[in-house]
């Protein structure tokens, strides 16, 4: 292999570099100055990203997203000693080592979590941000797409009222969270087109939330829940999200009898 | 059918719905500035025939979807790739002279594969590059991410 014809504009090397792994990546820094400063642009971070995200190996995102904050005020209450986070949600990739904060958000919302969803179709990558208004008890969701918006976008009339505090899952670019309605139901965010509807499940779960959790079963979407009665009953949705479940039941080993959940 | 014409005064014929899957020529034909013949510049005849044989092949892409012929086209796009480096390079410059996604894409991550064991030296040489780095600056960077710099796999020739 030997050097290639003339000069390659830089625009062509930096689409390249866009599909190299992120090891590669931050080794090419040292290839030359545009090089170092553009792999430290954001921007161009979000391309890698996302194109990292559609190959398999590829560098995954993680995202901490759950905590409780205070406005200005409320800060200097001493006696209000619940938050366990006053730190704004940020996203670390493993790859590049590098953390990002995400806008904070003030106006009274206490209680917040964020699910991150990631879109193959476009690439785009998005966080979906649920806070919890403690005051005026509601409810509101907003979204943040990575590498273009600057501050959080409002969801109008989402399906539900009031979320359940849990991370959610992201499926074949759909998020998934438990949410409040009649019950415990799933509300599905679709990353691309940003609607959201809502999926009952199989029981109305009214009680014994905390026993239920989103997993990610080979590209479909499950829901465990444990039974204190020593198995989980798992239930998965069908391809079509028209509310299909297909049962399961899962026995611990009698080793682990007296585990509860 | 869409006469195109490459650098070195060879014309070629492509059907309209091959040749659209180019954004330039499609913008072209639809603004009505599409001539008998559309002169490529920047494009030889070598390269053309492989761009027009990707475009040919790839025109039906709905169609493989529906007829399970997608394993086809994957095994099509692994042969494609498997040219030299020079050639490589050429297809890239068409493709973003063209504007036909796919196959830029399809080209860069080859392009990419090859390169990502590559020492700094190696890349440099392999894509023409001249180091304007000072040692200083370039062992920032190598302080800033060591173990981007340490591996076995990491390979110093140019072939």
């Amino acid at each position: 292999m030997r050097g290639v014809r003339g000069t390659i504009p830089e625009e062509i090397i930096l689409e390249i570099f866009s599909w190299l792994p992120t090891k590669s990546l931050m080794r090419f820094k040292c290839v030359a100055k545009f090089c170092n400063s553009l792999v430290s642009a954001s921007d161009y971070v979000d391309i890698h990203i996302c194109h990292s995200m559609t190959r398999a190996g590829g560098t995954k995102l993680l995202l901490r997203g759950i905590g409780v904050y205070f406005t200005g005020e409320e800060k200097k209450d001493e006696k209000n000693s619940r938050a366990f986070s006053e730190q704004p949600a940020a996203i670390f990739n493993p790859g590049t080592r590098e953390v990002r904060v995400l806008p904070k958000l003030n106006d009274g919302f206490s209680l917040w979590y964020c699910s991150l969803g990631f879109e193959p179709e476009e690439k785009a990558c998005k966080v979906l941000l649920t806070a919890y208004h403690e005051k005026e008890r509601y409810t509101k969701h907003r979204i943040l797409t990575l590498g273009i918006d600057d501050s959080w976008r409002e969801i109008k009339h989402p399906p539900y009222t009031r979320s359940f505090v849990k991370p959610g899952v992201c499926i074949n670019g759909v998020i998934y969270t438990f949410a409040l309605h009649n019950g415990l139901a799933i509300a599905a965010f679709d990353v691309k087109t940003e609607n959201c509807i809502l999926i009952t499940l199989w029981n109305n779960a009214s009680h014994l939330r905390r026993h239920y959790e989103l997993i990610d079963v080979k590209g479909k979407l499950a829901v465990m829940e444990t039974r204190p009665q020593g198995y989980i009953h798992m239930g998965v949705l069908g391809q079509t999200q028209k509310e299909e479940w297909e049962s399961h039941s899962i026995h611990f080993p009698s080793v682990w009898k007296d585990i509860q959940p | 059918m869409v006469k195109l014409k490459s650098n070195d005064d060879k014309e070629f014929e492509v059907e309209e719905a091959a040749v659209i899957q180019s954004e330039m020529i499609k913008n072209m034909i639809e603004d009505g500035c599409a001539t008998s013949v559309i002169p490529l510049p920047n494009i030889d005849s070598k390269t053309l025939i492989k761009v027009i044989e990707y475009l040919n092949k790839h025109i039906n892409m709905g169609k493989a979807a529906e007829t399970g012929e997608e394993d086809d086209l994957k095994e099509f796009d692994e042969q494609f790739v498997n040219m030299g480096w020079e050639e490589l390079f050429d297809v890239i410059m068409a493709a973003n002279y063209l504007n036909i996604h796919e196959l830029m894409e399809l080209c860069c991550q080859s392009a990419a594969d090859r390169l990502k064991n590559k020492s700094v030296r190696a890349v440099r040489e392999m894509l023409k590059i001249t180091n304007d780095l000072t040692e200083e600056e370039e062992q920032e960077i190598i302080n800033d991410a060591p173990w981007a710099f340490e591996g076995p796999e990491i390979d110093d020739t140019v072939n």
